[in-house]
């Protein structure tokens, strides 16, 4: 079976190649005015490619999971992330825990991004289909060309095979850490899908937003991966490292959060240019850059250039994408250059204070923002450059470069929804801000009396506030104007109204999901810890809860030891229930303990206990925190999947005026 | 080269050789270009009738817009929440 997804993986780079060369060639011969049926034929053969390639790759994937499914350590890479104390479920999850492997994750949902892509738009974006064919299959060749000659994850554990592996890093054996590189993954390769047909429709000299209508879904979805990725690495680091805190500004978690904020950008920018032929040249560099985040991303990830927790080791791919983030860049740019008569706007901006200014407001916001975090994240490698001293960023600069920021965004979140197209008369604006201004201070009262002195959290809540106002106005207003227009009582016209306008009111409850999400993070600032070291039936204290340590155990399981200890948690005197942080070493990796903490969260905090040291006589060290609003973050997450879901909702299929049967995905 | 590279090379070949040596599905397929709104109509445009609706479009942006004459509904949501005065 090795020996088969390897065949594969080769026979894939040069089916790949070939498609790649095939579409260029179709597309070429398009401009030269040859609709020939030799041309169409070059093309269908490209498409072939992509089809073929995804399905070689199926075939390389299957073989690698049976490998590791297998334990069989004649293959180095499955020897090097996993053993025979491995439990079935990580032993799938060890596929991409390496190198070799998640660049095989990547080529393969790549592949099938593209063949599900050209299959669903091949009736709808014919002229386009050359271009985005021959850019998705270059994008595809390059991973095949790593994954063949620089990486390769079939090669052979070099003399005899051992009995054993060395076994899957500790700190990946987590059940957040078995979907969240894949979920990232499908954020990033996703993606690809509407650059590429950006692109396509560049070159080919399409002026309309007919791109931006077929490949919204990708844009969208892909969105919504990457951004739980993003949460789901978060809620990694929380529960696994042990320090606290879900982001740390680390230059990998940096990685993923550039691309999700222009892409944010971009997501919020095509709605303009649908409407109001604006901001062409803004999406068109928005999605090139965005793309070229991710290689980005992936480049500091791989190439050991910077050093980080999540890093993979030093190796030569940097190189590679070194170069491949360069190329990608400056061809995007050049097409750009090359077409920008077509990305001419149709209309100005009429006014300051008009919906369409907000969106060029929340653009410039999100891509001030990608900027800080990506100066912050390059800074150490050009002070090493200019200086000779690498100068590290801290959590510090985005912090203060951000917050005020994501302060101005969350204004906005709560004024643009409200704002009309074109040229809002004075007496409108007045007269729908009056109640979402009366939820906003509200919301300040709130953080106020609560306790709360932290500007940049009653900050938050204000513009929480703001933004559920505006929201319910909006949808107030929407249901209003169907009742009054077709009858019925007010939540029944609410309900219709909502699922008549998925992709409106998906999109405010998006906004909502964020609203939780950013409540979340105004919490770091009120955290309270305390750090101690107590013996058995003593007690310690932080803010309401006190903690009394019951005892501490030694338990052996087939591939680790675990410390347990195990507190009662008491809050104002009432017993809650049982925390149990330990310490594990796991077979193999002795010298790299991991932390298990333990949790007990409610609606407003989580009390979080990390075991930090231990001595034979039962002398315990414990970190000990109250971290106000964390599980809101979670719960925002959820609450964004289900704004994007409602709003990528298929809508059903109108009967068209003239009897054919219309609608669209 | 091991069997499986041979066996997947020729699978390939055949396969990506198959729409060259095929005419007919050529004709068939047509390439005409522009062909990608299939004359449906778009449930977006949902979306600007509600903002017509709810007074959050004026009516010759609206027609501008579109380039549709507005089917303008009755007693409009602007109208309704001036006379109701529940907002204001």
């Amino acid at each position: 079976m090795n020996a088969m997804g390897d065949a594969a993986l080769l026979v894939a780079f040069f089916v790949s190649l070939y498609g790649t060369g095939a579409a260029l060639v179709g597309a070429l011969a398009g401009h030269g005015g040859g609709a020939l049926a030799g041309r169409r034929n070059l093309i269908k053969s490209s498409r072939f490619a992509v089809y073929l390639t995804f399905g070689l790759l199926t075939i390389a994937s299957a073989a690698l999971l049976k490998a590791f499914l297998a334990r069989d350590f004649s293959l180095l890479y499955v020897f090097e992330y996993s053993n025979r104390s491995l439990s079935d479920a990580y032993a799938v999850t060890a596929f991409w825990a390496g190198q070799e492997g998640s660049l095989l994750l990547w080529a393969w949902l790549l592949a099938l991004c593209a063949a599900l892509a050209l299959f669903l738009h091949r009736d709808k974006l014919r002229d386009l289909m050359p271009w985005a064919t021959f850019i998705l299959l270059l994008n595809t060749s390059f991973f095949l060309l790593l994954l063949n000659f620089v990486s390769n994850p079939f090669a052979l554990f070099p003399g005899q095979i051992p009995p054993d592996g060395y076994g899957l890093n500790p700190l990946l054996q987590n059940p957040g850490m078995v979907i969240h590189p894949p979920t990232l993954f499908i954020g990033y390769v996703g993606l690809t899908v509407p650059y590429a047909f950006a692109l396509a429709s560049l070159l080919v000299g399409r002026s309309d937003s007919d791109w931006i209508k077929h490949t919204r879904i990708w844009t969208v979805v892909s969105w919504f991966f990457l951004g739980v990725g993003i949460l789901l690495g978060a809620e990694w680091a929380y529960v696994e490292l042990g320090w606290g805190g879900y982001w740390a500004w680390d230059p990998v978690e940096n990685a993923s959060l550039m691309p999700w904020l222009t892409a944010t950008a971009f997501m919020h920018s095509i709605m303009i240019q649908q409407r109001r032929g604006m901001f062409k040249i803004w999406n068109m560099g928005l999605i090139i850059f965005t793309y070229f985040l991710i290689i980005f991303g992936t480049f500091i990830t791989r190439s050991g250039l910077i050093s980080s927790v999540h890093a993979f080791g030093k190796s030569s791919l940097g190189t590679f994408f070194l170069v491949f983030m360069i190329v990608t860049l400056v061809l995007g740019l050049m097409a750009v250059w090359w077409r920008r008569k077509l990305l001419v706007t149709e209309n100005s901006l009429d006014s300051l204070l008009s919906r369409e200014s907000a969106f060029l407001l929340t653009n410039l916001i999100f891509s001030a923002m990608a900027f800080s975090v990506f100066w912050g994240t390059i800074f150490p490698v050009l002070s090493e450059i200019t200086k000779g001293v690498k100068i590290t960023v801290g959590p510090g600069f985005y912090n203060r470069v951000n917050v005020p920021i994501a302060l101005v965004l969350m204004l906005l979140m709560g004024v643009g929804p409200l704002l009309a197209w074109r040229r809002p008369t004075g007496a409108r604006i007045v007269r729908v801000f009056t109640l979402p201004a009366v939820f906003g201070v509200m919301g300040a009262v709130a953080a106020f009396a609560s306790g709360i002195r932290n500007v940049s959290t009653i900050l938050v809540m204000t513009f929480s506030a703001l933004i559920l106002g505006s929201v319910l106005v909006e949808l107030y207003r929407g249901a209003w104007a169907h009742s009054g227009a077709k009858g019925g009582p007010l939540p029944l016209a609410a309900f219709k109204v909502i699922l008549g306008n998925r992709r409106r009111y998906g999109g405010y409850i998006v906004h909502l999901g964020m609203v939780l999400i950013f409540m979340g993070l105004a919490g770091a600032p009120l955290t309270r810890e305390v750090t101690g070291t107590i013996i058995p039936n003593e007690s310690i204290s932080v803010g309401d809860y006190t903690l009394k340590y019951m005892n501490m155990r030694w338990v052996p399981t087939k591939d680790r030891l675990a410390v347990t200890t195990r507190l009662k948690a008491f809050h104002k005197g009432q017993a809650l229930g049982y925390l149990v942080p330990e310490r594990r070493f796991y077979e193999n990796r002795e010298d790299q303990p991991t932390s298990e903490v333990s949790i007990l969260s409610n609606w407003k905090e989580d009390l979080y206990v990390a075991l930090t040291g231990y001595n034979r006589d039962g002398r315990a060290s414990f970190r000990i925190l109250i971290n106000p609003f964390v599980p809101w973050l979670w719960v925002g997450g959820y609450v964004v999947g289900f704004g994007v879901l409602l709003a990528v909702w298929p809508h059903r299929r109108r009967a068209h005026p003239s009897g054919a049967q219309g609608g669209q995905p | 080269m091991n069997i499986w590279t041979a066996f997947f090379l020729v699978l390939s070949v055949v396969i990506l050789a198959s729409p060259l040596l095929s005419s007919s599905d050529a004709v068939r397929n047509g390439f005409a270009s522009g062909l990608s709104h299939n004359g449906r109509p778009d449930p977006e445009d949902n979306e600007l009738e509600l903002d017509l609706a709810s007074g959050r479009l004026a009516r010759e942006d609206y027609e501008a817009m579109t380039g549709q004459k507005a089917k303008l509904v009755s007693g409009t949501a602007e109208d309704a929440l001036e006379d109701d005065g529940s907002l204001s």
